[in-house]
């Protein structure tokens, strides 16, 4: 055997014997935490952390996932986020968390001190998805949903759908936040979820078994009760802090002036035979234009908004003739629609100034598009601008 | 055997080791400096390097000797030249160190979560000492392969992040004047590559269309490179200065939330194939250098050596990428530039003083 | 030692050179004179030797000189020899010697008639389209196939004799318009330069005129189909025929040439293309599969998708050898029985698979030994495995070296050994020809028959990196 294959065979000789032994720091699978979900609450003594895990079944057969639910406290979020894998044994696996729930406690303060270890690790993705919870975070992670067996896969579901088109649902991620929090105008937005309990208990003793039975500290706040999860409403935030809420449609049209429209329901009052009645109309197509224009030193923020509309339901009858048509709405019905949408959105603008939150991102839109006029303008753009709506609707053919 | 490299390899690795060297940190460097100016600043960079090419380039093309070194000995005499070398390959050598780290940190964050940089990244210098010790013909060989390799992960990387980008983001492209030369600055350390090129001249078989190719192929490196800025930049906006190794984090937006797994890893395991080669050129021409200078009976000890000194610096400085990108940034630019710019133009201003066409005396 | 006019001295002689009892001493009268015939009872064709040699010499009339004996004979092939060792080495051969009491010369009459198989298709390169006959272990017969399929004046045939004690003939064939003389050179010279004492097969002359010895890449190239080793000829290769052997080589060798099969010329081109890519594909699987799974599950769970993570996990649970053990073990097992089954009695080899298949295979996962994503990805690569099966050797070891690296290191390991192979295959060159062409270097012309190849008509140019005489391979005229 030549000289240099004598070395090759020793180095993989070292090689092979590390190979069998792994003793190199690996951490076995079967000891990690894959953790698809994160949940913050503030407490007295700092944070407590929820980590929802995914725990898959051990059978041959089945590859049905479960779920558990650990919790841990820390004076800061990352001390929590580490005491669960002193505490449990498992090494916690961020890097599949597609999801942190924001319990209400956290927006007492500025989010931001929250947000921020998120931004900080390179552990935890930054493109998980950020929401706030009426209650606390660890009351959604343990809430027991028919739609999934692992309640944040349920509330993930809710979020992905409608990640890049138009939604009530105002979606955003880690990265997202933080970037319009470090923007010009910072601002941000996170959608809200509510907990609604259902009738059906159908679904929940697969999961009975799951809340808290593996937790490393317990589980008061499970519900057994299922439930499902409405995210149609938002917080906003001015500077990180909380500042107030937004619901349905306002959120709906809002995102409309950003995303494309993704088969979106709103109500609407028709009058039909002088007589009042509901309709169910859906947003099918949309195109928007959104620019800030000076007009003699005043900012205005000037919206554009074609919506193509159908009539998907209403609580009126209709002729033959009428549904034949597939839910064409009158010209009425569609002034009526625009004028809606446009009202709403007036009043959204309003309340967004009311409270300071620049969510439509003018102060931004001064430095993108006004940069000579940034210095003087940029202090009040905000509070200054006027806002601009033109909505058109169409029938949706 | 004698080196050899066709001028379509040297091409070749212009465009892959220029891009592929800028493409970690830099990015976030560059918009900590110059936020949405940061697609300019880097293309002020490339400008720069551009003059530097055109004369490194006619420093070649003028000059009539078979290698740089003999160039230099023609110039300065030999102990010039041996100075001189010694000083580039001292260069070549600190200029590694910092992509290296960057590579290093890069393939912790996206590989490795617990396990020992010594396990993990060492071997590296195994097979760039393996690199070197094969040559420069076999180099340029496999990065003429890894180049459709580099192409695919762009491919990969830009199709996954091109559309979760929000462009306006880069608005106002130029703001201030400082705001851009402070980017520009910033990012002085991982430019200067066209010096490579004079240490190559020697290995290139045929240098018919030299300028035009290499500045065909230089270009596409510079488009490629500002492109990567602006999606960076128009995926992050004023986050981006945080976020280290573009290639790894701008392409996961529009995958992480979906079930079909992580498809932009791939892109960092094919931008990390290429990395190898790329980061074992100034390691190459490090040794090349000192072995003009030193020669030992046996090759590889010149190599050895440069690989062990350079695994035990970048071992040393394994937590340290941030500072040291730092330190460089603010201090070592000096001496790079001096290198990179101040002595080429020395040197071309030499060649053509001593190439200039001696006017025959009439009736002579 | 030169042959003696005494018959009797020439026979002792020849008695002691060739001691065995297998070499035939026929004694006979030409015009009175005593002759004797001299050949090998296994290798000599006696019914040729009886009607077309000693009948015609019994009838002789005129005994002048062995020259004026050989035209009597109506056998084409008579050679006068003077030596003795000329003799032995005739008799060895197979042809018969015939010695003449009173002359101090012998002659030689081609009467070998070796045992032969019957030209047919080789097993390990079986087409649906294309012609089907393959190399034999005669090289005569060997040749007459080449010749057949290439009637051309250029077709150059140069033999030479190599092993000590095998004395095996050998062949090197080429096209002289074509191939490059510095490849001729080259192999002529290797070849002429191999000290050994047999060469049992070809594979031994590739061994001993390979640059790299110890590597675990081929190097020339080897084929069992005459259209094969022709259309290499024609490229502007030069081949070698080995008596005795029905593997044919050919050189220069490039990677590219494992990728490829005879059959992609002979069917639809875009149905060609679909398999070379297919084959590439085959290979990079059954090479970085198992590694890639091995690194994924000890260093990068990331990488894979949750919901499948989650069924790895479930099934690996209770499992007590770590990944990168398991798979070893696994593929270990699936080495042994690939290397049992293909030496196995066919009928043996049913029941070794159902062992295989049944007992190792189901049994284990039944018994919690292995996981079943690991056999699925053990079972993958081994049917990628065959998908290029002249690569097999080489990826056997391949396959072992990355999962290897990819237990120790991760996904880095897999990145560096790459790189490291990369370099090395970089660094090769198979008679002068860089070992990744055409990609590496690069050339575009070449590229037409690359993974991707062009339409026939597009193929007009021979490879470049033969550096072949003649450029032009051929020209459409519409």
């Amino acid at each position: 055997m030549y000289k240099r294959a004598k070395i090759f065979f020793i180095i993989f000789i070292i090689i092979f014997i590390n190979f069998l032994t792994l003793d190199f720091l690996l951490i076995d699978v079967e000891k990690t935490a894959l953790i698809v979900a994160l949940g913050v609450d503030k407490i007295d003594e700092g944070y407590e952390v929820t980590v929802q895990i995914a725990v898959p079944e051990a059978t041959n057969q089945s590859t049905k996932s479960n779920e558990s639910v650990i919790y841990a406290k820390g004076e800061t979020l990352y001390q929590a986020v580490n005491r669960i894998g002193k505490e449990t044994g498992w090494y916690p696996k961020l890097s599949f968390c597609n999801l942190i729930i924001l319990g209400s406690s956290v927006f007492e303060d500025n989010v931001m001190s929250v947000v921020d270890f998120f931004i900080r690790s390179y552990k935890v993705e930054d493109s998980a998805i950020l929401c706030a919870s009426e209650e606390s975070a660890k009351s959604v992670l343990n809430s027991i949903s028919p739609l999934d067996n692992i309640s944040s896969f349920a509330l993930s579901k809710i979020f992905v759908r409608d990640y890049n088109t138009a939604s009530p649902i105002l979606t955003t991620s880690v990265k997202e936040f933080s970037e319009n929090y470090y923007s010009n105008a910072s601002y941000g937005y996170m959608p809200l979820i509510k907990m609604i309990e259902t009738e059906d208990n159908g679904n929940n003793t697969s999961q009975a078994s799951s809340v808290g039975t593996q937790s490393g500290k317990g589980g008061d706040d499970g519900k057994s009760t299922p439930v499902v999860y409405d995210a149609t409403s938002a917080v906003i935030f001015s500077g990180g802090n909380m500042v107030g809420k937004v619901s349905g449609d306002e959120c709906l049209f809002f995102s409309l002036l950003d995303k494309p429209a993704n088969e979106d329901y709103f109500s609407l009052n028709v009058t039909k035979s002088n007589e009042n009645g509901l309709a169910l109309i859906s947003v099918r197509k949309s195109k928007n234009k959104v620019n800030l224009t000076l007009e003699n030193g005043t900012p205005v923020l000037n919206a554009e908004l074609k919506v193509w509309l159908k009539v998907d339901d209403g609580n009126f009858p209709e002729s033959m003739k009428e549904i034949a048509t597939l839910g064409k709405l009158s010209e009425k019905t569609l002034k009526d629609a625009s004028k809606y949408i446009e009202e709403t959105l007036k009043t959204f603008f309003s309340y967004v100034k009311s409270v300071n939150a620049d969510v439509f991102g003018i102060k931004n839109m001064l430095y993108r598009y006004h940069y000579k006029e940034y210095e003087k303008l940029s202090e009040n753009v905000f509070q200054n601008t006027e806002f601009k709506i033109k909505v058109t609707s169409y029938n949706y053919i | 055997m004698t080196e050899k490299i066709s001028l379509k390899q040297l091409c070749f690795i212009i465009f892959v080791t220029f891009s592929v060297s800028k493409f970690y940190i830099m990015p976030a460097v560059v918009a900590g400096a110059s936020a949405e100016s940061s697609p300019l600043a880097v293309l002020l960079n490339f400008i720069i390097d551009f003059l530097l090419l055109i004369i490194v380039i006619t420093i070649i093309k003028r000059s009539k000797s078979k290698g740089f070194y003999e160039l230099l000995c023609t110039l300065f005499g030999k102990v010039g030249a041996t100075i001189i070398y010694f000083i580039y390959g001292l260069y070549f050598f600190s200029k590694a160190l910092i992509p290296i780290l960057e590579q290093k940190n890069s393939i912790n964050l996206t590989f490795y979560e617990s396990q020992p940089t010594l396990l993990t990244f060492m071997p590296f210098y195994l097979v760039a000492f393996y690199i070197i010790l094969k040559g420069f013909t076999s180099f340029s060989r496999s990065v003429e392969i890894t180049f459709w390799l580099f192409v695919l992960g762009l491919i990969i990387t830009f199709s996954l992040s091109i559309p979760s980008g929000k462009y306006q983001r880069l608005l106002p492209l130029y703001t201030t004047g400082e705001k851009l030369l402070s980017g520009t600055h910033s990012a002085l350390i991982w430019f200067g590559d066209p010096v490579i090129l004079l240490f190559l001249y020697e290995f290139v078989e045929n240098k018919k269309g030299l300028f035009k190719k290499t500045a065909i192929s230089f270009t596409a490196s510079a488009v490629t490179t500002v492109l990567l800025i602006v999606v960076f930049y128009a995926v992050f906006g004023t986050i981006a200065e945080r976020q280290y190794f573009a290639p790894l984090k701008m392409s996961k937006y529009s995958i992480t939330l979906s079930n079909i797994g992580r498809l932009d890893y791939m892109g960092a395991l094919l931008f990390s194939l290429v990395s190898v080669f790329s980061l074992t050129l100034p390691l190459m021409i490090s040794s090349l250098c000192f072995t003009k200078i030193f020669s030992f009976k046996k090759q590889f000890v010149i190599p050895l050596v440069i690989c062990v000194a350079q695994g035990v610096l970048s071992y040393f400085f394994q937590n340290e990428l941030f500072p040291l990108a730092e330190f460089f940034t603010s201090y070592v630019w000096v001496f790079y530039s001096v290198l990179c710019y101040l002595i080429p133009l020395v040197i071309l201003i030499a060649t053509l003083i001593k190439t200039r066409p001696i006017r025959q005396l009439k009736g002579a | 030692m030169k042959l003696d006019k005494n018959i009797e001295n020439n026979k002792s002689l020849l008695n002691k050179e060739l001691n065995s009892q297998d070499v035939i001493y026929f004694s006979f009268n030409v015009n009175g004179t005593s002759a004797l015939a001299i050949y090998l009872e296994s290798l000599t064709d006696k019914e040729l030797l009886g009607e077309q040699v000693i009948k015609p010499l019994y009838l002789l009339e005129n005994l002048s000189s062995v020259k004026s004996v050989t035209k009597a004979l109506t056998l084409p092939e008579c050679k006068e020899l003077y030596y003795i060792k000329d003799c032995t080495k005739k008799i060895v051969e197979g042809d018969a010697v015939i010695l003449i009491d009173g002359f101090s010369s012998a002659f030689t009459v081609a009467t070998k008639k070796p045992s032969v198989r019957a030209v047919a298709e080789p097993p390990t390169a079986s087409v649906l389209k294309g012609p089907r006959e393959g190399f034999v272990e005669n090289i005569l017969i060997n040749t007459s196939l080449v010749r057949q399929r290439l009637k051309s004046p250029k077709l150059k045939v140069e033999k030479l004799t190599v092993g000590k004690q095998s004395q095996t003939q050998i062949e090197l064939v080429y096209l002289t318009n074509v191939a490059n003389d510095s490849v001729v050179n080259g192999l002529r010279e290797k070849i002429s330069k191999i000290n050994v004492d047999g060469i049992i097969d070809s594979s031994y002359v590739i061994k001993c005129i390979t640059n790299r010895k110890t590597s675990m890449f081929k190097q020339v190239g080897s084929t069992e189909k005459p259209d094969i080793f022709v259309a290499k000829l024609l490229e502007g290769r030069v081949g070698v025929l080995v008596d005795g052997s029905p593997i044919a080589l050919t050189a220069p060798f490039i990677m590219l040439e494992d990728f490829q099969s005879s059959e992609d010329y002979y069917i639809n081109t875009h149905r060609a293309n679909f398999s070379r890519v297919l084959r590439v594909t085959a290979v990079i699987i059954s090479v970085l599969l198992p590694a890639f799974f091995v690194s994924a599950q000890l260093f990068h769970l990331q990488f894979i998708p949750l919901s499948f993570l989650l069924t790895i996990v479930s099934s690996i649970k209770g499992i007590p050898l770590s990944p990168s053990v398991e798979m070893f073990v696994t593929l270990l097992i699936f080495e042994i029985l690939n290397e049992a089954s293909v030496r196995m009695p066919r009928y043996v080899g049913i029941a070794m698979s159902v062992v295989g298949a049944l007992v190792l295979g189901e049994t284990a996962v039944n018994a919690g030994m292995v996981s079943t994503p690991t056999i699925m990805i053990i079972a993958l690569s081994g049917i990628c495995f065959y998908a290029v099966p002249d690569l097999n050797e080489t990826l056997s070891v391949l396959r072992l070296m990355f999962l290897t690296v990819a237990g120790f290191m991760g996904g880095y390991g897999i990145i560096l050994l790459s790189a490291g192979l990369l370099t090395y295959l970089n660094d090769f060159t198979s008679f002068g020809a860089p070992y990744l062409s055409p990609y590496a270097p690069l050339n575009l012309n070449d590229l037409g028959d690359g993974i991707i190849m062009d339409f026939y008509a597009e193929q007009t140019k021979r490879p470049e990196f033969l550096k072949s005489h003649n450029k032009i391979r051929k020209r459409f005229y519409d």
